[in-house]
């Protein structure tokens, strides 16, 4: 079988900047449409009076969502390419939908950021940008949209891509690109444009199946949470003992010293197991189970690392959180389960800096709680020491979630700034 | 040696990550087990979760009693294979007893019949935790079907 690289993308624009159409508009000319679907949405494109096939009915499913009664949510759609694999997270626009979109981003390579061609940049794009950029969404994308509607103008294009440049420099975006596309005609999506000319970068299917990504992950930090504790039981497998996890940072082989935290001692890895067999090295991403040279009490929840490279240790830590709960309202002083890589613990939150007004992307520093889709900045104690790094070093250590006690419900979603003085 | 992971190897183990994860904040899970292919695939892939010991919770199969023989005598010879217990939660029983109504007309199905015997065998069972497998393109909605998805005590 034909092996290829798996991309997350996250997708996110209100309805009225042609997102569905542009998603509608990459399956279809990736040929990833089946017949009876292209026969179905032809046909209600017909009887809605439409001149064309309306690309975007392939991926609408409000319909479906307010038939059935569930929350409109992050859709993941999966797609590919002969070059690469995508899962994209398609998350609306919407400030009321902030949580979604944090949620699409969390796990994003590539974020794409659509802005109608007509309208420029609003708010909406700024918010999106910024989420992406707290995120830590290594690339973000511009799709300057609709481009058929400006008379595929280039000085329309350049003036957007200034605009958003010049705002963009006050985030933490470390590969900006740009695309003037029309997903109603296909220019520059899968297919180039005739139409505009003066454009010489690649299409979008061009940039999202050549961006680098490889280097996004942290293969230098050996992080692995110790997720379960397999012992077998039976005859075969009489003394066997594996720490099973997911690596979530840097590279693991057998023979490597490591340490446990928080106990603090050292061993040697025996070997690195899979339903395939034991392998020489296990890169992070890759679900295993660890066996030690030495017979040392090891629980989930604990972390091996590496004694030269550990993670930082402490009860008091400087976050910042966006909240989820249509509820309740985050307040200081008020108590969390906290859930941090495989490590439960209770969070008592100290004190709330401030709120981020996510239309101005301004500080509020007399913010007093969060409410549903807020993002705002805490300084929290834990009963038990997190063994994090800085979420901008490491997205898989440096995040966690604040549940409800009561009701077991995740209410807020944070990553880790550091130690707290 | 590269350290790039395959895309099947990261969806693989994100999803082995995922089963763990369930398993060690739950007290009682089930696995949803028809024999089907979507239910092979998942009781699959925690096989591989918890390798080399056996699967640490049984699994479960809610019978509409519309099988071809083929799949059940695939059922049965897997979870003897794998040496886990299997619960039948049967349709046709509901039926019988009167707790469901057998749909008439020639769009009748059993689809939607498999809720109640399945909610019952939950209750009885006090089972906390239930895998269930499908697909994100099968339709419109299952696109957004959350990965962990909190029920409350009428199973919603």
């Amino acid at each position: 079988m034909h092996q290829m690289e798996l991309v997350r993308l996250a997708t996110t624009g209100s309805v009225d900047d042609g997102k569905s159409t542009l998603i509608g508009r990459i399956l279809y000319d990736t040929k990833q449409v089946f017949q009876d679907q292209l026969e179905a949405i032809e046909d209600a494109s017909r009887r809605r009076g439409s001149d064309y096939v309306d690309l975007a009915l392939l991926t609408d499913g409000l319909r479906a969502e307010r038939e059935q009664g569930i929350t409109i949510d992050v859709a993941y759609r999966y797609f590919a390419t002969p070059k690469r694999k995508f899962i994209l997270a398609d998350t609306p626009g919407h400030v009321q939908y902030t949580r979604n979109m944090v949620t699409g981003a969390s796990t994003a390579d590539i974020a794409l950021v659509l802005v109608d061609a007509r309208k420029g940049v609003l708010e909406q794009t700024k918010r999106h940008a910024f989420i992406s950029s707290l995120l830590r969404v290594p690339h973000l994308v511009l799709c300057v949209n609709k481009m058929d509607l400006v008379d595929y103008s280039q000085k329309v294009y350049d003036e957007i891509m200034d605009e958003f440049r010049s705002f963009a420099a006050r985030l933490d975006i470390a590969d900006l690109r740009f695309v003037p596309v029309s997903a109603l005609e296909g220019d520059n999506v899968v297919e180039g444009s005739e139409a505009m000319p003066w454009y010489h970068g690649s299409t979008l299917l061009e940039t999202m199946e050549t961006i680098h990504v490889a280097s996004d992950r942290n293969l230098i930090d050996a992080r692995f949470p110790v997720q379960y504790i397999i012992r077998p039981h039976t005859m075969e497998h009489q003394d066997y003992r594996g720490y099973a996890g997911r690596i979530a940072s840097g590279v693991l082989r057998p023979g490597d010293e490591v340490m446990i935290l928080p106990s603090g001692f050292s061993s040697t890895i025996a070997s690195i197991d899979t339903f395939e067999g034991s392998v020489d090295e296990a890169p992070a991403g890759l679900s295993v189970s660890i066996t030690l040279e030495d017979d040392i009490d090891v629980s989930r929840g604990d972390m091996i690392c590496r004694p030269n490279n550990r993670p930082q240790v402490g009860q008091d830590i400087d976050a910042i959180v966006t909240w989820m709960s249509e509820t309740v309202r985050l307040r200081p002083g008020a108590k969390y389960g906290i859930k941090h890589t495989t490590r439960s613990a209770r969070a008592l939150i100290r004190d709330l800096q401030y709120r981020f007004d996510i239309e101005t992307l301004h500080r509020v520093d007399d913010a007093t709680d969060l409410g549903l889709n807020e993002i705002g900045r805490v300084t929290m104690r834990t009963t038990a020491p997190l063994f994090f790094d800085e979420y901008r070093k490491n997205r898989e250590t440096g995040s966690f979630i604040l549940i409800d006690e009561g009701t077991n419900r995740t209410v807020g979603a944070g990553i880790i700034g550091g130690l707290a003085l | 040696m590269s350290y790039q992971i395959t895309h099947l190897d990261a969806l693989e183990s994100e999803s082995i990550h995922i089963i763990r994860e369930a398993v060690a904040e739950s007290e009682r899970p089930v696995l949803l087990f028809s024999g089907g292919k979507d239910s092979a695939l998942l009781l699959r892939l925690a096989v591989k979760a918890f390798h080399p010991a056996r699967l640490p919770f049984p699994v479960m199969h809610v019978d509409t009693g519309h099988n071809f023989p083929e799949v059940l005598a695939f059922r049965d010879r897997t979870v003897a294979r794998l040496g886990v217990d299997l619960i039948v939660a049967s349709v046709q029983d509901a039926i019988d007893e009167g707790r469901v109504v057998e749909e008439t007309g020639a769009d009748a199905s059993r689809n939607r019949l498999q809720i109640e015997p399945l909610l019952r065998a939950i209750e009885a069972n006090r089972f906390d935790a239930v895998f269930g497998g499908a697909r994100r393109d099968e339709e419109k909605a299952r696109a957004k079907e959350r990965v962990f998805s909190f029920r409350d005590e009428f199973g919603q």
